[in-house]
């Protein structure tokens, strides 16, 4: 048992067996780049077929990086590096050491508490994705404050190109404001461990659809969505959805000082769709048997919420790793 | 504007390509005329290449680094500008010289794309763009020598061709580049890292472009693995060498054009 310890041992110190380990990384690093990682089902029967959709899903090679094949292929790589710090750092502690070898364990550690940041974050902290409308409020995870979106603005240049999307957040607690800040893609908010990042954005409208019995139904709709007349079975697919609209060289601007809200809508059934035209705001269009009207509209931001406590472990690791490869790679020994 | 900047990237083109055709000769007849032909007109390439990579800036006012021309132009300029530096400290005009048309073709590449300016997209401003791309140059470039050393050192010792460096010089080069560049590709990623979650919230997401780096970064640890603590070296170091830089041109060419996500340039 003792000898099979130690030839374990010896063999997560051996440098064969950690480049193995960083070749086979590597390679099964690529193979999440060639298979498209977390579609949806149809795009890998699109793909590949059945068959094969079905042996990669069961390999779990359509989540590669969330795998138990790839975890343990880290772990290996984690107990390698383990006996390799262990290792020098036992030869520093006899005194055996010039500060190369102290570069090379500082490097090799540095990778170890990267990991560790990763997982601690993994395990003790939490991401999620969430939308505030206009004037509305977020109650934060945990519940001790909400954030409130003051204003949301997107700002184009004359062509359509993106130029800023800004959010003017209120951070509350018991009702009264205890931060304001305006962030940005690149400028999160950060509030009591949390930070809330500028994610997308849009606009979330109410259809009223009557049709010809009289019924008048309020559907909400967003870009992309589908809203649904339940009397008929009648689809109108939400192509677009605008705070406010100007035509530039035929194609459709948003501009983001909402005025009049203007949607563009397909109605849909199995067999056929057919263009229903653009609905601004308040004013009825009449679509065949129905009485379409885009009752109201407001914007939305979307946040990245998340907390994670491991950042700065891993951001520790990154210095070590600096400096450790930095030692070993430009001070001469 | 548009006029100094893309008239200067041809001329540069073109001082590129005599430069590289200088340098062939050089290796060929072995006089140090031809020789200094070669590194005075990348010189002078680079020099122009200034003016057209300022022109631009001053047009755009902001950093070259917001499409692919910016980058491509930006990359082949970083490219001439470390095959100057390394042929002053090291003195390896064939390797130099077998450097040379990557900036050539670089550049090349550079003058077909399309140069209209376009503002930073919001994702891109951000103080960390500079560090970010500033450190790829310099590890992309100096990757980019040490492939030119490699393949001369496989060719020597295929052929035992006279007119190259002996073979130790190449493989010692080779390796001392590799060192050197390391630690910046290790900070390219460090650099991505802390502005991705800046920016979305998370510093690594198993992007493929992230993905192509670390599979970079892997091979060239792999290398000096095997060269620092098993002492590979000779042929399969040289492989390593070349396989090392064909990865970095997928992490910056091919992810972007054959596989989809956050640094994709084709929007």
């Amino acid at each position: 048992m003792k000898k099979l310890l130690s030839r374990t041992w010896d063999l997560f110190s051996s440098n064969i067996f950690a480049v193995v380990l960083i070749a086979l990384l590597a390679a099964v690093s690529l193979l999440g780049t060639v298979i498209p990682q977390k579609e949806a089902s149809e795009t890998y029967f699109r793909l590949y077929g059945e068959v094969f959709y079905r042996l990669f899903s069961s390999l779990g090679l359509t989540n590669l990086y969330a795998s138990p094949f790839f975890y343990i292929i880290l772990a290996l790589l984690g107990l390698s590096l383990f006996a390799c710090s262990y290792n020098r750092l036992m030869t520093l502690l006899k005194g055996k050491g010039d500060i190369y070898r102290w570069g090379s364990f500082f490097s090799h550690l540095s990778v170890l508490i990267i990991y560790l940041g990763a997982v601690y974050g993994n395990l003790a902290g939490f991401s999620g994705y969430d939308q505030i409308e206009k004037g509305k409020e977020l109650t934060a995870p945990g519940g001790i404050f909400s954030v409130r979106l003051n204003d949301f603005n997107a700002k184009f240049d004359a062509a359509g190109r993106p130029l800023t999307y800004t959010s003017d957040l209120s951070v509350m607690e018991n009702g009264q404001e205890v931060l304001r800040k305006t962030i940005s893609v690149n400028d999160p908010l950060a509030y009591n461990g949390l930070k809330f990042y500028q994610s997308s954005y849009g606009l979330n409208g109410i259809l009223e659809i009557t049709g010809h019995g009289g019924k008048t139904e309020r559907l909400p709709i967003y870009k992309g969505s589908c809203a649904t007349y339940t009397g008929t079975g009648q689809m109108f697919h939400i192509e677009e959805l605008f705070p406010d609209l100007h035509f530039l060289h035929g194609m459709a601007v948003a501009v983001y000082e909402p005025t009049k809200a203007v949607a563009f809508l397909i109605a849909h059934d199995d067999r056929s769709s057919e263009n229903v035209g653009w609905l601004a705001a308040g004013k009825p269009v009449r679509w065949g048997k129905y009485n379409l009207k885009l009752a109201s509209a407001v914007e939305y931001t979307g946040l990245q919420v998340k907390r994670d406590p491991g950042v700065r472990v891993v951001y520790l690791g990154f210095l070590f790793l600096t400096v450790g490869v930095g030692i070993m790679l430009y001070v001469k020994h | 504007m548009l006029n100094i900047e893309s008239n200067f990237l041809i001329f540069t083109v073109g001082f590129y390509g005599l430069a590289m055709v200088a340098g062939f000769l050089s290796i060929a007849f072995k006089k140090s005329l031809i020789d200094r032909a070669a590194t005075w007109l990348l010189a002078g390439g680079l020099v122009l290449h200034t003016v057209s990579l300022g022109a631009r800036i001053a047009a755009s006012g902001r950093l070259p680094f917001a499409n692919l021309y910016e980058s491509m132009t930006s990359f082949a300029w970083g490219i001439a500008l470390i095959i100057l530096v390394v042929n002053y400290i090291y003195n390896v005009k064939a390797a130099a010289a077998a450097v040379t048309p990557i900036a050539f073709l670089a550049a090349l590449y550079a003058t077909t794309l399309n140069k209209a300016i376009e503002p930073l997209m919001p994702a891109l401003q951000s103080n960390w763009l500079l560090a970010h791309v500033g450190v790829a140059i310099v590890a992309y470039g100096i990757f980019a020598f040490s492939f030119g050393t490699a393949v001369l050192y496989l060719v020597k010792a295929k052929y035992d061709a006279k007119w190259l460096p002996a073979r130790e010089k190449l493989d010692e080069l080779t390796y001392k580049l590799i060192a050197f560049a390391f630690p910046f590709m290790i900070l390219v990623i460090i650099t991505g890292a802390v502005w991705a979650e800046q920016a979305w919230g998370t510093y690594w997401s198993w992007d493929p472009k992230e993905t192509w780096s670390l599979i970079t970064t892997l091979i060239y640890l792999g290398y000096l693995h095997a060269r620092l603590v098993m002492g590979w070296k000779g042929k399969v170091a040289a492989w390593f060498a070349v396989v090392g830089f064909l990865a970095v041109i997928f992490t910056y060419l091919g992810v972007s054009f054959l596989l989809s996500g956050l640094h994709s340039y084709a929007q």
